[in-house]
């Protein structure tokens, strides 16, 4: 592929680039992404083993 | 070379034969002349096709890598060192108690791999026996809402657990030292061991008053029955030995009391299999309310008029039976024609009540006044009815609600600034009470689980467990302790209200432990209820087996006292002058009040009368709707003592004229996303002069679409006036005709025929037998069946279009007319015909039918079509427009705490597919895999579907129709079974049992 202008060419990806991660890190979902930032703090269910389960 | 036959020169013209030169320019130019008129092909791009394809791929490739969703979503191992007691793909179940409600009915949580699923009744308990209501079904949804707080805030900044019980205990401290008033504001209390340690907190700060509310509260009926029998703790019923009920503005069926028992017992004296001696009910009330739809007799009348109807019944009666203490009189014959009562069905209630003596029951709802509840225990001691008061079983009041003197002291007491510390234990005043006066106060701490309107303006926000995540004991009923355990450690960072009051009372922060309460509650439970019951068994044993079991009985016979006359002495006849318009408040069927408003399935669940979802609204009568000049969506205006509210009309069949009935607990502004939006915050009405007042009612401008899941049909237009009867939907008879001829429906079969020879199902077939006699359409299993099967909420404006996903609805019909109508209620889900019309038409044959009777489909196949929906006759089928957990309220529910609450037995859908019920195959398919497994074959009794397990009267049956030992089978062949659109010879293995009404005639 022949590029015309190798400076506009490179200042378009560089702005394609930044424009995608800007959308990206809104909160709300424009392109992709989960919204919810408080849920991620959560790693693993935790099995509470205090309470007396039920015989079949 | 020669030119051969084959070197022939061809040439499409004259003019390139002779090699002009125009031909050979335009030989060389791509665009003939004129062409190029709009542009100048030197002026073109020179890049070659070629190259444009090269960078489009490029772009492309671009926008896909930006545009993926990847996230690493983990890795599934298998468990290398399994945690003790879980076994991957089994159930855990533990009993616990629901704290949704006063109620408390114990609850059997089930848990897959250390996270609860779903929540059912347990059977041990003696008073829900095995079912809860709606809300409690839906309450695991709150469990793993994205929006509860995690992490105690100050002034909204987070803050360490430590400094803020430290720096709380100094503020307390200096409370007292000051000499000004801590107030703590609860909810009903009925934790004996939260009492216990309220009262340890109130010894440790000794200006600290608890104040405690609840919204739609009995204290009316708690203080009428300490005026009538020396007692505020009133017995429950046995409602199930009594054969007339008279519900006054009662709704006993499906919102006041513990309506759970209550329609246990009730639908079980109309039983069909049981016996033909059904009870007959009575409503009188003001707005249609879900005991009013399963009415035999109902009579329209204003709350405010309902003291003058009980005066009148008394006087009939007491004249009939000779027994006239109460010197006051107020005839029938004058009640009937100053408020236009039927004269005969009033004649017929007094007959029946007074046939009935020492079998009836006369109820009296919650809202009405303290005068009234006095009228009707007089009432229901003249006619012997005491019979039916429990006495082992009596409702409990541990800690005296409020009053409203008491809340305006405390108003005065802020505003004087006396009160230098409110303390908000899990309850929402500013909301609720409309108390913005909370506002003012110097320090306010709120410990709650997600934010609400008075945490937003507290100083200090501690945020507190679920009640799945806590410890607890209850005691509504004085011979039952329903215990609570926790089934999953705390998701977020917060800790239990009761472990954070507990460190209060040590008086310092190092005192916290997560055990704490839990050791509080064990040492409480050994002292004030294993010491009492002289049980032989070792206390640890005792007590983890009443943690297994979830209740503990109490043998706890209160004897009966007497009724205090001269409680009646004093009350006089209302004869209240007939004002322009009273406003009802009553509380929500679903979200409660208001506590309830961020979860998307109570939000979506229609309505049970108006079948409105995601709003409340003001409901009136046709006639008042005329007088008024509104029609349905018309806004009103709602006004009184200066305050006034913008409300949706609502025409509802049935209703008392110049009656508007609003609901509160709408209208919330500090809630999750999922709850923004609905409805109209109707609290503000509320005055201090109880439920219902007078108000000013006009016209407003503008229109507010309610999303209603089911169309008002006109109940004058011919067309479809009573098509449920016509097209034989509905298929009804009374008790008397049934009596007289038991096969009177036959006249209405419908003999179907097939040319061909289908399929014979000879082993086992499933079915489903749904008992309309004792269906009260409450909602329970629709809720049940949503939580079972993971089915997404879709947001009002979706109901609007009409796309709600549930996989059951519950159909309700008008017939008669607009001011006296008869309502019939039928749950409608998938009939999984055998002949079933949607199957032929799916183009990829994503829906067939399986070789045990079950409509099946496979959503992997599924292209979306919606052919089969098309086809449904029922209209049972739903389509994922959308991936809404994506779509509902900018992904509310998409996010990695939400997906917990999923079954893991069940497909999560995604868009494009269609859906429906599926007779809960993932059960038949358990109950399978543990028949293969103890080597006995699968019998229908193995399976219980959702919908069945949750229903709390047990309407729904389901079972094998092929094993004629089965209750199903008797269900099938019942002479009241019938198939809704039999003619279309679709054969569904669904029956309804018709309903008879019990009424004194042959005609409904």
């Amino acid at each position: 592929m022949k590029i015309q202008n190798r400076r506009r060419f490179f200042k378009n990806i560089t702005l394609g680039a930044i424009g995608i991660s800007v959308l990206n890190s809104f909160p709300v979902k424009l392109i992709a992404g989960n919204r919810k930032g408080n849920v991620n703090s959560v790693s693993k269910v935790k099995i509470h083993n205090q309470a007396v389960k039920r015989s079949r | 070379m020669s030119k051969t036959k084959n070197d022939k020169n061809f040439w499409k013209s004259l003019k390139e034969y002779y090699n002009d030169p125009d031909v050979l320019k335009s030989k060389s130019n791509e665009f003939a002349d004129g062409v190029t008129e709009d542009f100048n092909p030197s002026e073109l791009s020179p890049i070659s096709r070629r190259n444009f394809l090269a960078l489009l791929t490029a772009s492309a490739a671009f926008t896909a890598t930006a545009c993926s969703d990847y996230q690493d979503k983990g890795e599934i191992i298998a468990y290398n060192k399994r945690p003790e007691g879980i076994i991957p793909g089994k159930p855990n179940f533990y009993a616990s108690t629901c704290t949704g409600c006063s109620n408390n009915c114990g609850v059997l949580v089930k848990t897959r791999e250390g996270r609860p699923i779903k929540l059912d009744g347990n059977p041990d308990n003696p008073i829900n026996k095995g079912k809860i209501c709606a809300t409690g079904e839906a309450s695991i949804l709150n469990l793993y809402d994205p929006d509860r707080l995690s992490g105690a805030h100050k002034n909204r900044r987070k803050v360490d657990w430590k400094s803020i019980d430290s720096e709380i205990i100094d503020i307390l401290n200096k409370a007292v030292s000051d000499g000004k008033e801590i107030a703590l504001i609860t909810k009903t209390v009925t934790s004996p061991t939260y009492k216990n340690l309220l009262t340890e907190l109130k010894t440790k700060y000794k200006t600290l008053k608890i104040y405690s509310y609840e919204m739609f509260d009995d204290l009316n009926k708690r203080n009428a029955w300490e005026k009538s029998y020396g007692s505020r703790n009133y017995p429950s019923l046995k409602l199930d030995e009594a054969n007339i009920i008279l519900s006054l503005e009662s709704d006993f069926l499906g919102k006041e009391g513990n309506y759970i028992e209550a329609a246990r017992k009730y639908a079980g004296k109309r039983d069909v299999m049981q016996s033909i001696e059904f009870n007959r009910l009575y409503v009188v009330e003001g707005m249609m309310s879900l005991t009013g739809m399963n009415a035999d007799y109902r009579f329209r009348l204003r709350p405010d008029y309902q003291k003058d109807f009980v005066l009148s019944l008394i006087t009939e009666i007491t004249n009939k039976n000779g027994k006239s203490l109460y010197s006051k009189s107020y005839s029938g014959k004058d009640f009937c024609t100053k408020y236009g009562f039927d004269q005969e069905k009033y004649s017929t209630l007094v007959q029946d009540l007074l046939n009935n003596q020492g079998k009836s029951i006369v109820l009296a709802g919650n809202s009405l006044s303290e005068e009234t509840h006095i009228l009707v225990n007089y009432l229901n001691d003249v006619l012997e009815n005491s019979a039916l008061y429990d006495n082992n079983s009596i409702n409990n009041e541990l800690i005296k609600n409020s009053s409203k003197a008491d809340w305006k002291e405390l108003e005065s007491k802020i505003k004087n600034k006396t009160v230098s510390v409110v303390i908000n234990a899990e309850a929402n005043p500013v909301f609720d009470l409309s108390a913005s006066f909370i506002n003012e106060v110097e320090t306010k701490i709120s410990l709650v689980d997600s934010e609400n309107e008075t945490s937003s303006v507290s100083n200090y926000v501690l945020p507190i467990n679920h009640a799945l995540e806590s410890w607890g004991d209850y005691n509504s009923r004085s011979n039952l302790i329903s215990l609570q355990q926790p089934v999953i450690n705390p998701i977020f960072d917060t800790r239990q209200k009761e472990n954070i009051i507990l460190t209060w009372v040590n008086g310092h922060s190092e005192a916290y432990s997560d055990d704490a309460y839990h050791q509080y509650l064990k040492n409480s439970f050994k002292e004030n209820v294993y010491s009492r019951l002289n049980t032989p068994a070792a206390f640890d044993r005792f007590w983890f087996a009443s943690l297994h079991d979830g209740a503990v009985q109490l043998n706890n016979e209160t004897s009966a006292n007497q009724f205090n006359y001269s409680a009646v002495s004093d009350i006089k006849v209302e004869n209240k002058n007939n004002s322009e318009y009273l406003v009802h408040l009553q509380k929500s069927y679903y979200i409660g009040d208001g506590k309830f408003a961020g979860n998307g399935w109570l939000q979506e669940m229609p309505h049970p009368v108006t079948k409105v979802a995601w709003d409340n609204f003001a409901a009136v009568s046709p006639l008042t709707a005329k007088s008024l000049d509104v029609e349905m969506n018309d806004l009103v205006e709602v006004t009184t003592d200066g305050k006034n509210v913008k409300l949706p009309v609502i025409v509802q069949p049935g209703m008392a004229d110049n009656l508007i009935a609003v609901e509160l607990g709408y209208g919330r502004e500090v809630i999750s996303d999922s709850g923004k939006n609905t409805g109209t915050n109707a609290n503000i009405l509320l005055n201090g002069k109880g439920y219902f007042f007078d108000v000013n009612v006009s016209k407003a401008d503008g229109t507010y679409k309610l999303a209603s899941t089911q169309e008002h049909h006109s109940l004058d237009d011919t067309f479809v006036k009573d098509f449920h009867r016509k097209r034989k939907i509905i298929q009804e008879g009374t008790v008397k005709e049934y009596q007289k001829d038991n096969r009177f429906l036959d006249k209405y079969k419908y003999e179907n025929f097939d040319i061909t020879k289908g399929p014979e199902y000879t082993g086992l077939k499933w079915g489903m037998a749904i008992d309309l006699n004792k269906c009260l359409s409450c909602g329970t299993c629709v809720t049940a069946c949503n939580v079972e099967n993971n089915v997404p909420v879709v947001g009002k404006d979706q109901v609007l279009t009409g796309r709600e996903m549930q996989w059951i609805r519950l159909d309700r019909y008008y017939s008669g007319t607009p001011e006296e109508p008869i309502v019939s209620n039928q749950p409608m889900l998938c009939q999984h015909c055998d002949n079933a019309p949607c199957e032929n038409v799916c183009p990829v044959n994503a829906t067939n039918h399986s070789t045990d009777g079950l409509n099946q489909m496979a959503y992997n196949r599924c292209v979306g079509t919606r052919y089969c929906a098309n086809n449904c006759p029922y209209k049972v089928r739903r389509f994922n427009f959308y991936n809404f957990r994506d779509h509902f309220a900018n992904a509310y529910y998409q996010n990695d705490v939400s997906a917990l609450a999923h079954n893991p037995e069940v497909t999560v859908r995604s868009r494009g597919v269609m859906e429906k019920c599926t007779f809960c195959v993932q059960r038949i398919m358990e109950a399978r895999e543990d028949a293969i497994r103890e080597n006995k074959p699968l019998t229908g009794d193995m399976v219980t579907t959702a919908c069945q397990q949750a229903c709390p009267t047990d309407a729904i049956v389901f079972g094998d129709s092929n094993d004629k030992n089965s209750k199903l089978y008797k269900y099938r062949n019942h002479e009241l079974g019938y198939h809704v659109l039999e003619v279309l010879n679709v054969r569904p293995n669904v029956t309804y049992l018709a309903k008879l009404r019990n009424t004194h005639s042959e005609e409904v």
